[in-house]
């Protein structure tokens, strides 16, 4: 009720900018949702999941509020089944097809199977890039605020080929241009979006992120190293096994002392170097999400964000737990997780002229997300 | 009807070409809503187009939308509005939506039904189209893959005078067929007594197998009912099944991991074993074979009553299971001992003479490290 009135009040004003406001605004109905998606699923042999997938984003779009108004999710699980359907038919097909043809005609041939496999990576890292344009601009395209959608208005090709070329520095340059790549990719397709007929507008260089970036190389270096002194150590499981299978080289205690070894190894160390990895990255993703949503802005509205090293682990073990201990089934949790996060950390600050945002143009793309789907792309 | 024709709510209306929020009055009339603001009709919506993205529960916020507008939004709090609309557009209540949700899931099973039964066609009748129309130098280098995994480190036998016997030998009993050159036969030092035939007319007989026949003829049954599978193309078939269950897990899969090659699809041979028809052609071919080129069959008995004896009458797996089993697999030993006992005698001639038959058997006692290593291809075959 309130809602109306403070929604409402400005509108006495017309054309007047009014103050934004981001707000995560929880709703019932996720856990009925998660459960009803998995039966689902499961008795529909997989094909329902595309509609799961559809209702949970509709209940975590409409928690989304805006100015007191929250966003729509219009998309459809019809439209993500066929772009799945058509993605299989044209590309996986095809590719796994050259495969198994190569396979016949040169059995056995390791280089004519190394040039197949080439080609088809290479194939692939290009369509990545078109499965990443492609899905954000269907999600653009059907997330609707006030009766406005958004769009990309770029093409997914060009944005591919940048995608592509820059993948190749990565190796090359020893991973240091991995925040440059980054922040290329994001002022690109933050530059292209559009929400009505307005733009986003992203500026600024890869510079501030470096220093965080040597954290997370170094940090890697060292966890790398760890890894490597550890799973030698379980390498000694060799040992064991040897003992364990011939019983007269068993030597009671020793072998005791070995399988605890292992144990330790890989229920305390193996987690632990990776928690050290796990921070090593939020120090630059935490990082990189701050500095990114600085450099965005909207109209005359300003963005930002507060992501800590500390709270994002704590989001993303919690996640990975939430998902594992669930089979999957809670999958929906770790997603609202994700966005409630992002919601409650982004500040928006400036005023917005609603009245003049006019509705999109662009023509809206006629199925989602096939290639993005395919490559796995991200967890919605 | 709980609501007067002519009740009118507050709400806010988003109309679609802009972000302006109009403060609308809502009237519910009978046959359609009318929106508008002051004097200025900005909607008329009849009921029966009227669409809710969530359904719609009387005594809650309503918020609509119309086919003829999809972008156009209608929010409005007041619990009478969404009573009033339930009552003329049932389509947007809690049960209504259940009910689609109900159809959907019901198409959705059909769905995957259908995708599971163009999946079972395709593999149950392509394989064989396919096996067919293949290249005879894709086969070839097909079975040569398959002879790789298959043998591992085994020897290939190639005793001079044994090669000679064999040549001997799979000259006579291919020589009624349309293609005699296509059957290549390689003795390899197996652990096994078995036979196989591979891709490209590829037959692999083991050592063992010649040294426990008692006689030529034995050797030669085994060796027709080889070439059974040969012309059926059965292992070709049995491959590019194998390879098309592995394309559609990956297709269903997403193709996330598009990395299965020819390697990998050996290593499904354990999956090799053909069916009692397949089999039971193959006796079929063995026997026309034998008849034409005047082979005895009670060699090929027994043979069959030897590894019966030895082996015993297994049905299904055995020790030898990972391997394509002559004997392990179905049609049971008895009923194909019977069948070939109620032929007709027919006349006949020894299938290779006796000094040929001491050759043959010695094949893999002889032979020089080196031949070993050549390739299969290049062994037999004149």
């Amino acid at each position: 009720m309130t809602n109306i009135s403070d929604a409402t009040t400005p509108t006495g004003v017309p054309g007047g900018p009014q103050p934004v406001s981001l707000e995560y605004v929880p709703q019932p109905g996720l856990g009925g949702l998660a459960i009803k998606n998995f039966l689902l699923t499961v008795i529909t042999l997989g094909i329902y999941s595309f509609w799961g997938k559809t209702n949970v984003r509709r209940h975590l779009w409409s928690c989304i509020h805006l100015m007191d108004e929250p966003l729509e999710y219009t998309g459809t699980g019809k439209e993500l089944f066929l772009g799945m359907l058509i993605v299989s038919l044209i590309i996986v097909v095809p590719l796994a097809a050259l495969q198994f043809a190569i396979g016949i005609m040169f059995p056995g041939d390791l280089v004519a199977e190394a040039v197949a496999q080439g080609l088809v990576l290479v194939v692939l890292i290009y369509l990545i890039g078109v499965g990443i344009y492609r899905a954000r601009r269907y999600r653009l395209s059907r997330t609707v605020w006030r009766g406005i959608r958004g769009t990309l208005s770029g093409s997914p090709w060009a944005y591919a080929w940048s995608n592509f070329w820059m993948t190749f520095t990565l190796p090359l340059s020893l991973l240091w241009t991995y925040p440059w790549v980054r922040t290329r990719l994001n002022s690109r397709i933050t530059n292209e979006m559009e929400f009505g007929t307005r733009p986003f507008a992203f500026s600024g260089g890869a510079g501030p992120l470096y220093t965080r970036f040597a954290v997370l190389w170094i940090g890697g270096i060292i966890t790398l190293v760890l890894m490597y002194v550890a799973l030698s150590l379980a390498g000694l499981g060799a040992v064991i096994e040897i003992m364990l299978t011939d019983p007269e080289g068993l030597e009671g205690t020793n072998a005791y002392f070995l399988i605890g070894l292992l144990f330790i190894v890989f229920l305390v160390v193996i987690p632990f170097i990776s928690l050290l990895m796990a921070m090593f990255r939020a120090v630059y993703v935490s990082g990189e999400m701050n500095y990114f949503a600085a450099c965005t802005s909207y109209d005359s509205v300003q963005f930002k964000m507060n992501a800590t090293t500390g709270s994002l682990i704590g989001l993303v073990v919690g996640n990975f737990f939430i998902v594992l201990f669930t089979l999957g089934i809670a999958m929906p949790f770790a997603q609202q997780r994700l966005i409630r996060y992002v919601c409650n950390r982004m500040t928006l600050t400036g005023v917005l002229n609603v009245d003049a945002i006019q509705q999109s143009q662009a023509q809206l793309d006629r199925r989602g997300e096939g290639l993005a789907e395919a490559f796995d792309i991200d967890a919605f | 009807m709980r609501s007067e024709p002519s009740k009118t709510y507050d709400g806010l209306f988003y109309d679609g070409e802009s972000a302006k929020a109009h403060e609308a009055v809502v009237r519910c009339s009978t046959t359609v809503i009318v929106v508008s603001e002051g004097a200025n009709v900005l909607a008329t919506w009849s009921y029966a187009d009227l669409i809710s993205p969530d359904p719609l529960s009387a005594g809650r916020r309503a918020r609509l939308t119309h086919v003829s507008a999809p972008y156009a939004r209608l929010v409005v709090e007041d619990r009478g509005f969404s009573e009033c609309v339930l009552d003329r557009a049932p389509q947007l209540s809690k049960r209504a939506h259940n009910l689609q949700t109900l159809k959907l899931v019901m198409g959705c099973m059909a769905v995957a039904a259908v995708f599971a039964g163009i999946a079972f066609l395709l593999l149950t009748f392509a394989p064989r189209t396919v096996a067919s129309v293949m290249p005879d130098e894709w086969r070839l280098s097909l079975g040569n893959q398959v002879i790789k995994t298959l043998v591992g480190k085994r020897k290939l036998c190639t005793g001079p005078a044994g090669l000679h016997a064999l040549e001997a030998m799979r000259k006579r009993i291919s020589a009624h067929e349309a293609n005699p050159g296509q059957f290549q036969v390689l003795v390899y030092d197996l652990a096994i007594v078995n036979a196989f035939a591979l891709p490209g007319g590829l037959i692999v007989i083991s050592g063992k197998l010649i040294e426990a026949a008692s006689g030529p003829e034995g050797v030669a049954g085994v060796l027709a009912h080889e070439m059974g599978h040969v012309i059926e193309r059965d292992s070709e078939t049995q491959l590019v099944r194998a390879m098309g269950i592995s394309l559609l897990q990956q297709v269903m899969l997403g193709g996330g991991q598009i990395s299965d090659s020819i390697g990998g699809v050996a290593g499904l041979l354990a999956l090799l074993t053909y069916t009692r028809e397949a089999e039971r052609r193959a006796d079929v071919h063995a026997q026309r074979i034998m008849q034409a080129t005047g082979v005895q069959p009670d060699g090929l008995i027994k043979f069959f009553e030897f590894v019966k004896d030895k082996y015993g009458s297994k049905s299904d797996d055995d020790d030898g299971g990972s391997l394509l089993n002559l004997f392990s697999t179905h049609p049971g030993l008895d009923e194909r001992i019977g069948k070939l006992k109620a032929l007709p005698k027919w006349p006949s001639t020894p299938v290779i003479n006796q000094t040929q038959w001491t050759d043959l058997k010695s094949i893999c006692s002889s032979g020089t490290p080196k031949e070993e290593k050549k390739s299969p291809d290049s062994t037999t075959n004149g």
